[in-house]
């Protein structure tokens, strides 16, 4: 692979500046830019609504109710019942809480192993970089889905399980991004002026070098999310994540893989797909326009 | 040149032999050995440790991954024991589905792909830009599955226009080369769901490209000297810019082999993929240890493959 050349970034062009202006045309751009906001609000909403989940219907999330099952919406079933007679917008809510419980938890841990591996193998450089890049291009050539999978099944499928998974094979790409800004940021005369004056390496990459990378970093974080949101669907409709009874809205989904929920009952796996499509969505478009207000150039 | 795909090889070398320690591991990891699921009640443990003496599984672990590195690099994977044959046999019955899901899928992609991003480039900032953008993001957001489900309940179910699973039709004994077109009726509705996501994708790759090239001064000395549009787009600069859409299709050829895991499951295609998810639900650690490993592999011939494919077509790159 030919080398990638990094683009400077103008001086003060992202709130990695950490100037309140420079903040304010931050938020001023991303203000103008109407998809985005649009984005926010149903990414908020969605979020709201998971984690009032307890509060907002009158069922209980588990309680069967057989004389009741498979029923189209209707008495006092906004979105009926599924094959349980459970209340589906009860589960379709508290399923949110799960699902982005698992895409946040998981990405958090795939930036802080990222910016670990990153900023030690762009500041120290040398022999570690090396191992530290060799050992990223290893786990970039694992298939993804089937590693995840092969180790979600040893782990055994819990909720925890599957956010440690998905984090723990995640974080390459946060390493690279870190590596390449710390590489590109580490001879600058600043940082020579803090060596000079007596700073230790560790409060070096801390103070002065990390906070100047992470405009990327939050970029490809929120892009993460919709990822791993998708990828935790993904493990739970194979039954290798999220268990029953706790409802995700991958595995409420698994109930369409049966010929007659698939075609008679819409009510039983629509609403979760359309959630789980709705939510990455929105974060896709809001990462987007994140990168685009930070700096357009990065597009 | 030479030297390049020389070096660029013994470069792979350390990363497949991480990727073998990392299986082998994984392996390691799983509960119980074939030997667990031997339920023979005229088998003594005493028996059981020496059938596990014989064939080296008590051996130092060490040892025992140095011997199955040598058997994977003889091609031997090992003998599935819920698939009742060898690992790699069944790689090779499996590969035939999934490589023609995913190489119709691969042509349809770039069928749409290139054409529209080359389209919503040179109309930057458009309705038509900005609705696509849209449509892409919507393509990237979509899970497989849900998608998949959502295809076989319209165009299968209701509409009845395609099967909704499976390769062949049962009972239509047509050897190989004749089937071929009940089995691209069978998998032409997976392959256009796998399309939507990856086409997605390439748009925005092939738009980003080309946006990049069309504001180079050699497309405008060529409309300066009186090309005709068609010819600078087409002739000159897609040209140039399909050189970095290169990575994304080496990054694709993994794709071709593993394809969709979920969509083999939804679709019910029997492929690698479907393999590797059976195998798993029946412990099957040979299986799994097999197919993650030949996967990975692949993996790294994809980059390779996309590495040299680079520096051939574009001479602006050195390697030395």
């Amino acid at each position: 692979m030919p080398e990638v050349r990094e683009t400077p970034r103008p001086e003060g062009a992202g709130p990695g500046a950490a100037s309140e202006s420079s903040l304010r045309v931050f938020v001023r751009r991303f203000a103008r830019n109407r998809v985005a906001v649009a984005a926010v609000v149903v990414f908020v909403l969605v979020a709201l609504l998971a984690i009032f989940a307890p509060w907002l219907t009158p069922w209980d999330r588990d309680a069967p109710n057989l004389a009741l099952h498979d029923h189209a919406p209707g008495q006092g079933h906004l979105l009926g019942t599924d094959g349980l007679g459970r209340d589906e917008l009860t589960r379709l809510l508290w399923g949110g809480r799960v699902s982005l419980l698992v895409g946040v938890a998981s990405t958090l841990i795939s930036v802080v192993i990222g910016i670990v591996v990153g900023s030690a193998a762009g500041f120290f450089g040398g022999w570690l970089d090396n191992v530290l890049m060799r050992v990223v291009d290893v786990f970039i050539s694992l298939p993804q889905l089937a590693f995840l999978i092969v180790v979600a099944a040893i782990l055994g499928p819990s909720v925890w399980h599957t956010i440690l998974v998905i984090g723990v094979l995640g974080w390459t790409g946060v390493a690279r991004i870190v590596r390449g800004e710390i590489l590109s940021l580490r001879e600058r005369e600043y940082v020579e002026a803090a060596r000079a004056l007596g700073a230790k390496s560790f409060s070096i990459v801390m103070r002065h070098l990390l906070p100047n990378a992470m405009a990327p970093v939050i970029v490809s974080a929120t892009l993460g999310v919709a990822g791993n949101v998708i990828l935790e669907a993904s493990l739970s409709f194979l039954g290798l994540g999220v268990q029953e009874p706790i409802p995700s809205w991958g595995n409420m989904l698994q109930a369409a893989t049966n010929y007659r929920v698939l075609v008679l009952y819409w009510w039983e796996w629509i609403p979760p797909g359309m959630m789980i499509f709705l939510t990455t969505l929105s974060i896709y478009l809001v990462g987007d326009a994140i990168r685009d207000a930070w700096d357009p150039r990065l597009k | 040149m030479g030297t390049y795909v020389a070096r660029r090889l013994v470069q792979a070398i350390p990363i497949l032999l991480g990727i073998t320690v990392i299986t082998f591991g994984l392996a390691k990891l799983m509960p119980g050995d074939p030997f667990t699921t031997l339920l023979n009640p005229h088998v003594t443990a005493a028996d059981l440790a020496r059938m596990r003496q014989v064939h080296g599984l008590l051996d130092p672990l060490p040892i025992q991954y140095w011997n199955w590195l040598k058997a994977i690099l003889t091609g031997n994977l090992g003998v599935s024991i819920s698939f009742q044959e060898p690992v790699a046999e069944l790689i090779r019955e499996r590969v035939g589905p999934t490589f023609t899901l995913s190489f119709m899928s691969l042509l349809m992609t770039l069928v749409v792909s290139v054409p529209v991003g080359v389209y919503v480039a040179v109309r930057q900032y458009s309705l038509v830009d900005y609705a696509l953008s849209i449509v892409t993001f919507m393509g990237i957001a979509m899970p497989t599955f849900f998608l998949g489900l959502l295809a076989i309940m319209l165009i299968s179910i209701k509409l009845g226009w395609l099967p909704p699973s499976g390769v062949v039709t049962p009972g239509l004994h047509a050897p190989f080369p004749w089937n071929y077109g009940d089995v691209v009726k069978h998998l032409f509705l997976p392959a256009l769901v796998l399309t939507f996501g990856s086409a997605a994708g390439l748009v925005r790759y092939v738009r980003s490209s080309m946006l990049e090239v069309i504001r180079q001064d050699f497309v405008r000395t060529g409309r300066a000297k009186g090309l005709d549009e068609r010819s600078v787009l087409y002739r000159h600069a897609l040209r140039n810019a399909l050189i970095p859409v290169i990575t994304i299709l080496g990054l694709q050829v993994p794709y071709l082999f593993s394809g969709g895991i979920i969509t083999e499951y939804v679709f019910v295609v029997p492929g690698i993929g479907l393999a590797l998810y059976q195998g798993i639900l029946a412990r099957d650690y040979p299986v799994v240890m097999g197919i993650t490993l030949f996967l990975s592999v692949l993996v790294v011939i994809g980059n390779l493959l996309a590495d040299v494919l680079y520096a051939l077509v574009d001479p602006r790159i050195r390697y030395d």
